[in-house]
Parts: structure tokens; sequence; C-alpha cells
């Protein structure tokens, strides 16, 4: 009898509904604690570690893992040794028993490279060059002043970059201009052209004068350098200029290697990629990353709306409407590859090639929109998630109660009215999550982007300081494309893993904070439209 | 056809004749003739599924919203027909306005649900919308109790409030009739006491035709009661002779409580 009840009354039931939420959460907790735990390392100074081998060799760099030996007891442990330029190698294992003596030496300095990764070893000496006379103070004081003056230096170089991109972006501008006059059939001795001819070789002139004086400057620039010795002897000059960031690991405070993780955390922000993206910031794939986003709802969103309303508000049920309703539930099945394709095929060689055939034909055949670019992947992005949009505002707006409608009407209210003043506001939360889930499947979408113009490093952002300022047909980055690249493209595979742990991490975060502002607002349009209890 | 067999008034504001009404083949009302008289309060009985919501529905088309149904026969507002292709919907609606058995607010604030058909008939008028608000509200015996805050949702009010809320709706685009369909089935006996009240204010100026279930509230508020059993109009007069003298068999068994 007991146990009848037990059964009748469900038990089992309820144990075996929250034991698979229970596993759905675990997985889904267990793969963001990874993510967080080896993001988040990665940027924390480590101590470097001294270890003098039994063969007389020593080896100083960071330790980063131990473990257990397969064949044989003990075990072994694993360095970053940096040095590229000496090592070849930025890992190496060492066995515990082949290691007579570990230490932490104070003095050892930890620098971060433009160039060739980390660099572990002793600061020697210090040449300003042409920077400076003299520097007073010990050798790390005479350092940092030398970093200060060279960054200043640098900061007159970049300025003449500046310049130079600017020149090379008028040139190139007034390159299209003529090709477009000499397309349309000007001849070439028209004074049209030879005034253009003149203006583009001042620009020339203009540009080489200022790539002289930045190739001064940079040679001024390079003349100041520091000599390191590494922990087997070995000497090396380096040039200020490539330092990136110098620290002495051993010797910091808690605070200081606050401050240094923090100071990784804004470079990694608003950084620009170094060392083909295994190192420095990932600033334009944020930016491309929340830019697709952002303009895959702007398409998706309204044009999902709209078809939802036309299917439930006017389309007359029937068989058409039933078939419609099939195939737009079946688009959301068909895998994401396939919608890269078309998005090839369709927006960029059809929309693409015919945009470039009846506006740009001079330029032909390098294509300005026939060529991936932030435009078509967004598009490609909006087609593969607008059939989320639709099924939720038509869920949305057939769960408005009929009574809503009929007070509507029965004050003398035409169809669009009703839609309009009442039926679209009530129906905004249910939209909205919809909205937010078509957002989360966009951000983590990666194969259909490969093919419609993510890159891995894109020269310049798809907005900047030159008109038309939005610039849609550039190709741009991406934090899951850069995952794929990094992880699994790169050069040098292990050294750059922690860069993919930090970049899913960027990539979980940035969906989070999208989509909890999305769901801030549905909450708040909840308040507003839906009844309470009463 | 006949004209009603029943009461008839000389200037009456809705002439119905021979109506009848299909739900996809089953037939919801048979022939039914009636006029209602200017400026009283008409109660439509009947026991349920007898057709009184339809027939309530079809003096302002609420029942081209349903798929699949038919209506024939002929009902005149003022003396033209509002049952042809070229009636003005819109306008009919505005001239016949309704009330709800559910309050149905819009996710809006008092003020603008008060406004809803003036703004949607395209008036702007800031002091006209203001005074009408205020008339509307005042004509709704709601406008003490909500006052003080016109701008915030209506979707805090109580219950009883919402469906004077909806009356004031109604009121605002100053229709010729309103209709009731059980208004105040959901209410509780101190606010259906208020809009009970309320109605008999109301006839000084619009005509009520108010659908009920409740016989008693039929015989307070109304000047005349007509009964429907299904879908015939069995008996239609004043409601003090129709409770007290049923001509009708059927009529007398309902009323007394033998059925339905």
């Amino acid at each position: 009898m007991m146990k009848r009840a037990y059964w009748r009354i469900g038990e089992p039931m309820v144990w075996l509904s929250a034991s698979a939420l229970a596993i759905t959460l675990l997985i889904a907790m267990t793969l963001l604690v990874v993510v967080v735990v080896n993001g988040l390392g990665v940027f924390w100074p480590a101590n470097l570690v001294q270890s003098d081998l039994k063969d007389g060799s020593v080896i100083l760099g960071e330790l980063v893992k131990r473990e257990a030996r397969h064949e044989q007891e003990g075990e072994r442990l694993q360095f970053k040794i940096g040095n590229r330029e000496f090592n070849g190698l930025d890992f190496r294992w060492v066995d515990a028993a082949d290691i007579a003596r570990m230490s932490d030496p104070p003095s050892v300095m930890a620098l971060e490279r433009a160039e060739y990764g980390n660099f572990y070893g002793y600061l020697k000496g210090v040449t300003p060059g042409q920077l400076a006379e003299t520097l007073t103070g010990t050798l790390p004081e005479q350092l940092s002043q030398l970093r200060d003056l060279v960054a200043k230096q640098q900061k007159r170089v970049d300025e003449e970059g500046d310049r130079l991109s600017n020149v090379s972006y008028q040139t190139e501008e007034l390159r299209l201009k003529r090709l477009k006059l000499t397309y349309d059939g000007m001849p070439e001795t028209d004074p049209k052209i030879a005034s253009l001819d003149d203006e583009r070789s001042r620009l020339q002139h203009e540009f080489k004068e200022i790539l002289q004086v930045q190739n001064d400057m940079v040679a001024t620039l390079r003349s100041a350098t520091a000599e390191f010795q590494t922990a087997d002897g070995q000497s090396k000059q380096i040039a200020v200029a490539d330092i990136v960031r110098t620290w002495f690991p051993n010797t910091m405070s808690v605070s200081a290697k606050v401050f240094f993780y923090l100071e990784k955390l804004k470079e990694l922000i608003v950084g620009e990629p170094r060392e083909s993206n295994t190192e420095g910031g990932l600033f334009p794939a944020i930016f491309g990353t929340v830019m697709l986003i952002f303009l895959m709802s702007l398409f998706s969103f309204p044009f999902g709306v709209v078809a939802a309303v036309y299917l439930r508000e006017y389309a007359k049920d029937g068989f058409l409407v039933k078939v419609v309703r099939i195939a737009v539930n079946n688009l959301a099945g068909i895998p994401s590859i396939v919608y890269g394709i078309f998005g090839l095929g369709f927006f960029i060689y059809g929309v693409g090639g015919a945009i470039d055939r009846v506006f740009f034909p001079e330029r032909l055949p390098t294509p300005t929109f026939g060529t991936g670019g932030i435009l078509w992947a967004s598009l490609t992005l909006a087609l593969l998630t607008v059939p989320v949009v639709i099924v939720a505002t038509e869920e949305a707006l057939s769960s408005i109660p009929r009574e809503m409608r009929e007070g509507s009407y029965a004050l003398g209210a035409t169809k669009l009215q009703t839609l309009v003043r009442v039926l679209l506001p009530m129906a905004s939360p249910g939209i909205m999550t919809g909205l937010i889930l078509a957002m989360a499947r966009a951000a983590g979408e990666v194969a259909p982007l490969m093919i419609t113009g993510v890159v891995k490093l894109a020269p310049a952002l798809p907005i900047d300081g030159h008109f038309p300022y939005v610039h849609l047909d550039r190709k741009f980055m991406h934090l899951g494309f850069h995952i794929y690249d990094i992880g699994f493209q790169s050069p040098n595979v292990e050294a750059a893993k922690p860069m993919v742990f930090v970049t899913t991490l960027l990539l979980v975060l940035i969906v989070l904070i999208m989509s909890s502002t999305a769901i801030h607002l549905r909450n708040k349009m909840k308040k507003r439209y839906t009844h309470g209890t009463f | 056809m006949s004209k009603s067999s029943f009461v008839s008034f000389d200037d009456p504001i809705i002439e119905v004749s021979s109506l009848n009404f299909y739900y996809g083949t089953s037939e919801a009302l048979h022939n039914v003739s009636i006029a209602f008289p200017r400026k009283q309060v008409t109660a439509l009985i009947g026991p349920s599924g007898c057709g009184k919501s339809t027939f309530l529905r079809c003096l302002n088309r609420m029942n081209d919203l349903v798929d699949g149904t038919r209506v024939v026969g002929s009902i005149k507002l003022n003396g033209s027909e509002i049952n042809s292709s070229g009636t003005d919907i819109i306008e009919l609606r505005r001239q016949v306005g309704m009330v709800f058995q559910k309050s149905n607010p819009f996710p809006k604030s008092i003020y603008e649900n008060v406004i809803y058909g003036l703004r949607i008939a395209g008036i702007k008028n800031k002091t006209y919308l203001d005074e009408s608000v205020e008339k509307s509200l005042k004509g709704a015996g709601l406008w003490d109790e909500v006052k003080d805050r016109l701008h915030q949702s209506a979707l805090g009010l109580s219950g009883g409030q919402l469906q004077r809320l909806c009356i004031a709706r109604a009121i605002a685009v100053n229709p010729e009739v309103i209709l009731m369909d059980e208004p105040c089935s959901a209410l509780d006996p101190k606010s259906t006491a208020r809009v009970e009240e309320l109605i008999g204010e109301l006839r000084e100026n619009y005509t009520i035709i108010i659908v009920t279930h409740n016989m008693q509230q039929a015989a307070r508020v109304s000047d005349y009661t007509a009964f429907l059993y299904e879908g015939i109009l069995v008996e239609f007069g004043k409601t003090n002779s129709l409770f007290m003298k049923p001509k009708n068999k059927q009529t007398e068994d309902y009323i007394t409580g033998r059925f339905g």
C-alpha cells in the first residue's frame, strides 16, 4: 500500500526531473568554472623560479604545471622559460629528480616584448643612445627613465604614422576618383585628370617626406637599448622600444601584482593584438563582435516582428500559412554553415556583386561590396536568427486575450491602431525574449562568419574617422573566430592557450552583459504592459 | 418581414428585424425582431447559450471579428442600416460603445485609457482631452477615486474600479448606445451595486442595452426586458409587466426559476 502511494504521488517523477535539471546545471557550471579559473589566472604575475639542474645547466621560468610521470615514480614540472630566440620553445618539461636546487632570485626581471614573447633574465646595462645624455640612479631606475623617454618618442612616431595613413588614405581616394573618371570615358589629357595627378604626386611627395622624418625618429628611438643576461649566462641587447612592460615578479608586493593584473586587463580590452593574436589586446575583436550582434538585431528584429504580425494578424489561416509556419520552424534546424554558404552565394556574390557592377564598376575586378564584410555577415546571421524572433512574436501575439483586441475595436479603432497601440506593447516582453535568444545564438555562431567576412586580423575597424564613418563593407574580427584561430591555427599553440581561455571568458561575458541588459529591459516592459493579479 | 409582435416605439434608436445569425452552419439567432427605446435601459435575459451575447455583439458588429459567422436580416441605427457592406464600422462602433464581461483595461495610464477612443480618432487638443477625461470619469463615478493618480498605470485599480474605468472609456467617445455584456458578473456585491447605480445615472444621456444572468439585476436596473431562449426572442416588454405578469409560459418558468 505504502509503495503504491509513493508511486502515485509522483515522488520518482520529482526526483527524475530534479536530477535532469541538476545535471544540466552541473555541466554548464563546470564549463563556466573551467573557463573562469583558467581565464582569470592568466594575467596574474607568477614568480620566476631558477632551477639548477644536476647536469650543470640552469633554467629560469614560471612554474606552470606539476604532474606525476606515467612510466616512473616521481614528478615532472613544466616551466614557461620564454627567451624564444635562445630556446626556440616557450615551455620545457623537467624531471623533478634532475633538479638539484630551486630558488626565487629577487633581482630577476621579466619583460613583455612586442616580439618574441617574454624575456626572463638579469638587467646588466642601459644605453640611452641619442635619446639622452646620461641617466641617473640604479639600473632599473635608469631603465624606467629611459622607457618614459622612449614612450614620448614613440608617441611622436605614432603621430607621424597617423599622418602617413591619412595621406595614403587620401592618395587611395584620388586613385579611385581618377579610376572613375577614366572609366566614365574622360580622356587622359583632360585637365581634370592632370590636376588629380598633380595632387597625387604632391601627396606622394608629402608621404615620402613624412616617411623620412619618421624613419629618423625611429632610428633615434631604436638607439636606446638595454643589455640583459639570461640565467645561463648569455647576454642580449634589447631595444627599449620593443619592451612593452617590465616587472620584478619575485619582489612584487601584492598590491603591485593587483595593479599589474589590472593593467593587463585594460590592455586586453582596449589594446590591439600582437604576435599573431596570441598577445596584446582584443579590442578589434570585441568591437567586431558587438557591432555584428547589433547590426544583426537591427536587421532581424524589425523583419521578424513584421513577418510574425502578418502571419498572426493578417494572413488567413489556411494551407499556405501552415506551410510557411512549418518552413519558419524548420529554418532553425538548418546547419549554420549552410546559411554561411547561402550568404556567400546570395549576399556577397549576388547582391554585393550587383552593387559593385552598378555603383563601383571602375574598381573591378577588385571587389568593394562583392567580398565578405560585416554587412553581409550580419545579414547572414539575421537570416539565421529571424525564425526565433518570428516564433517568439507569434507566441506573444497569440497569448494576448481576445478581450483586449475587442476592447480596442469597440472604441472604433482600426486593425492597425489596435496593433500599434495595444497588441505590440503587450507583446513586447515576449518579443524581447525572442530577441535575447536570437542575440545569444548569433553571438555563438562562428561557422557562417568564416565565409562571409571574418578575418584573423582586420587592418581597420568598421567605424572610423573617415567619411562616411561607418564602413559596412569592411572585414572584421570576432571573438568566436579568434578562439578558433589562436587555439588551432596559431604557430605557437601552447603559448596561445591562456589567450584562448581569456577570449572565451570575454565572449561569455559579452553575451552575459548583452542579454542581461535585454532581460532588464524586458522586465521593465513586463511590469508596464502586463496585468497584475486582482 | 414582420414587425415586432411585442411593444413598439415611435422613435426607436435601434430597430432589428428578422435577424438570423449563424456560427458556421449552426443557427444562433432565429428571426429576431425587436426595437430598442431611446434613453432607456433594456435588459436581455435568458439561459446560458440562448444567444443574448451574440445578439448584443450584432449591434456593433463585433461578430465580424469571429471567423465563420454570418448574419442575415436588418439592423437599423437611427433609421440607417448597419448590416450592409458599406457601413462605416469605425463610426458605428463610436456610436455604439461596449463594456465587456471581463474588464479589459489597456496597459496604459488611467488617463490614456479614458482618451483611447479620442486619440485613435485623431483628437490632439490637450484641453479638450483633459476635460473629456474629467467628464467621463465623473460620469462613471470614478473621478474622486483616481483624480490624484491619473497618470499611473490603470492596471493598479481594483476589479470594480476597472469596470467603471471601462465604462468611462466607453462614454468618453460620446456614444448614443452603450452595450453591456454581463458587466457585473466578475464583481463583488458592493462593486455590483456601484455599477448598477451608475447605470441608473447613465440612462439620462445614453441608451443602454445590458445582458445579464441575474434576474434581480435586470429587474432593478432596466426599464424594458427581453427574454431570449434558444435563439428566439420569446418575450419583450416593460420590465415590471414582464416580471409580474409574463405572457409566455417559458418566460414565467424562467423567471420563477423553474429552469435555466
